[in-house]
């Protein structure tokens, strides 16, 4: 497909628009740190900001891999859209509509078309109740069927995750890794939404297990005509998966693009060095050259672009300035080299 | 010069649900300061090999039949005391979870002078200085400082180093190393493979690599073993396991690994999962899950053939590799 046609239809189809989102989470003084500052010592209130002024758009019917290292913000992020978390600033709009926030029935009825599937199957899967219920309790609660259609209504959710219809009357330690993550998938189907949310969905599992379970998104994306966001910490997952990429660091967004451009030609020189240290398997034995450094503390960010302190090109400008979000083709990216310099 | 040699290890677990035949005849020889991946899914003992070299199996495991020959001398007839002597001094090992290796409240230099004191008679201060130079060449940046650091104030890549620090400090002949990257991000894992690569090069080490991931050994690996239910189904060098691979499950697990084939296409899968390791099933453990088999794998266990230029594999039916000239 020409980029050019691509572009057009993300234009027309949006389905979730993230505008300028941010999250803060406010370290609050404890007993003793408010005693002692009556008493006079000087407690300055600590902000993280997880997420910082993120904006970017899903389109229907596509996956859009969400990247970076642990501490970025990414699953801050998952969890805002999936509405676990409330925003500190900025707005969700999906098809158009603000996602209500709401505590109440109808909130949380129109929040059901986007559904989060987590990476640890076995604690995001209440242990004392058997697969059937897991599955058929919200749609039953939710009135998508009734109490009557339930078991048949899960075993055909079963099927849909190849798994036997019979292991709705196990419970969740009976299964193995894999067969649990199928489960948590069935029990995000089971509301029928048509959007999810996959928090390192497949990170836990063994590369042949990954494959099965990668296998099956693409089987219920060609089936139901889901739209996806795959947070993931692992690039060639989301090289195979994605049709986009957004990739975050410290809370920003710093570069995003269509698979192929940003894989084949990234810009900012943190997607750079991240593509550069993934494994691959046709390298061969070759000589390992790190990017220096950690991530930051998002407690005490560092100023201007916040790359700068682990980049191999910054220049003073980089310390300064945070750079603008710049339009480069399909690809957008944050970073000076590409307006003006480093200087 | 052969480092260590395994020959015909089995380590069998004797529980109330049957015997697990975690390691069922392991053979593999290692060469000074060179690498060997071994790698294989959960459950299939990887890291109980890695354990058993170490004499670290409690009960109700036991080495039961095997020759574990390092340097020349069988460490399954050590006494424990004699074991202690070797464990930490000549043969160390990294785990996966640094955090469960290292004591969470004695400070960092407490715990390295102790592994050093422990085998050699040397000055507390002189304990010191050798931590502090080790530190320093794990990428620890201020070592001095550090050292009276205790673990919680590391995250979690600059404590893998303090274990790989510790791990190195006595300068051992070989390092096992089980999945000490996996629970790391990809620019912290590059930092801590590159740093390996330079240890094993400059001082000879040779180095066992337990992983799951067979990109990362793609990089670092001289050899690759591939075990799949308690055995080596495949060696060989590694450029040739990743080109040429023989076995099915080798061939499988390759074709599993996402970001090298077309996007948007199925992945090659490997169907079902491993099989319980307390009901094995009699031939190949990995007919249930292959598409070559035959009536001769699901009634006998396939043998170890030696296919030429240090390769092995036991398989009945393997994948046909163009001889080149």
């Amino acid at each position: 497909m020409p980029s050019s046609l691509s572009h057009q239809q993300i234009i027309m189809t949006a389905a979730l628009q993230i505008q300028q989102v941010s999250r803060r989470f406010v370290k609050t003084p404890g007993a003793i740190e408010k005693l002692a500052s009556w008493m006079g010592a000087d407690f300055s209130v600590q902000t993280i900001h997880a997420v910082d002024q993120v904006s970017f758009e899903v389109n229907r019917g596509e996956v859009v891999g969400l990247v970076g290292e642990s501490g970025c913000g990414k699953s801050t992020l998952g969890r805002m859209i999936a509405g676990l978390l409330p925003l500190s600033e900025g707005r969700l709009l999906y098809d158009g509509q603000p996602l209500p926030t709401g505590t109440d029935l109808n909130s949380r009825r129109s929040r059901l078309r986007l559904q989060m599937i987590f990476q640890d199957p076995m604690s995001s899967l209440n242990p004392r109740m058997k697969v059937g219920d897991i599955i058929g309790e919200a749609p039953v609660l939710h009135g998508l069927v009734s109490a009557a259609e339930k078991t048949d209504y899960v075993a055909n959710l079963l099927k849909k995750v190849s798994l036997d219809p019979d292991y709705a009357k196990r419970f969740a330690h009976q299964f193995s890794g894999g067969q649990r993550q199928r489960i948590c998938i069935a029990r995000a189907l089971a509301v029928q939404p048509d959007f999810l949310i996959c928090d390192e969905s497949v990170a836990a599992l063994d590369v042949s297990i990954q494959a099965q379970i990668i296998n099956l998104f693409q089987q219920l994306r060609a089936d139901l005509g889901l739209t996806y966001l795959f947070i993931s910490h692992d690039l060639g997952v989301v090289q195979h998966l994605a049709d986009r990429v957004v990739v975050m660091y410290l809370g920003r967004v710093v570069e995003t693009g269509p698979s192929n451009d940003l894989f084949s030609e990234p810009l900012h020189p943190y997607t750079r060095a991240l593509l550069d240290e993934v494994p691959r398997l046709n390298s061969g034995k070759r000589a390992y050259v790190p990017i220096k450094g950690e991530i930051a503390s998002a407690l005490n960010p560092p100023t201007g672009c916040h790359f700068h302190t682990r980049c191999p090109q910054a220049g003073p400008r980089c310390k300064r300035e945070q750079p603008t979000t710049q339009n480069i083709g399909a690809q957008t990216v944050a970073c000076h080299l590409h307006q003006g310099g480093t200087q | 010069m052969k480092v260590l040699e395994v020959q015909q290890l089995k380590t069998h677990f004797f529980t109330a649900a049957g015997v697990v035949k975690a390691v069922d005849g392991v053979d593999f020889t290692l060469e000074k300061s060179q690498v060997l991946g071994l790698v294989g899914e959960s459950g299939s003992g990887k890291s109980v090999t890695g354990f058993s070299i170490l004499g670290l199996i409690d009960e109700p495991g036991r080495i039961i039949d095997g020759r574990i020959l390092f340097c020349g001398q069988d460490l399954t007839g050590l006494s424990n005391t004699e074991m202690r002597a070797i464990r930490g001094n000549r043969i160390a090992m990294v785990f996966q979870d640094p955090l469960m290796t290292l004591n969470p409240v004695l400070r960092i230099d407490t715990q390295m002078v102790e592994a050093i004191q422990s085998h050699h008679r040397v000055s507390r201060r002189a304990a010191l200085d050798r931590s502090a130079e080790v530190l320093s060449r794990v990428g620890i940046a201020a070592a001095r400082e550090r050292l009276s650091a205790y673990p919680h104030q590391f995250s979690g890549g600059m404590r893998q180093r303090v274990a790989i620090a510790i791990a190195i400090l006595n300068e051992p002949d070989l390092i096992i190393a089980d999945e000490p990257t996996t629970a790391l991000d990809v620019t912290i894992q590059s930092q801590i493979l590159s740093e390996v690569q330079t240890l094993t090069r400059e001082s000879g080490t040779s180095l066992i690599w337990i992983t799951h991931d067979l990109a990362v050994v793609a990089g670092l690996a001289d050899q690759i073993a591939v075990m799949y239910a308690g055995r080596i189904v495949e060696t060989g060098a590694t450029s040739q396991v990743l080109t040429q691979p023989s076995h099915p499950y080798t061939h499988g697990l390759l074709g599993s690994i996402p970001g090298h084939g077309q996007r948007g296409q199925p992945l090659l899968q490997i169907p079902g999962m491993a099989p319980n390791m307390t009901q094995l099933p009699e031939g190949c453990a990995f007919a249930s899950r292959c598409e070559s088999k035959s009536s001769i794998c699901l009634s006998e266990s396939p043998n170890t053939t030696f296919i030429g230029e240090g390769r092995s594999l036991r398989c009945h039916h393997p994948f046909l590799i163009s001889k080149s000239s």
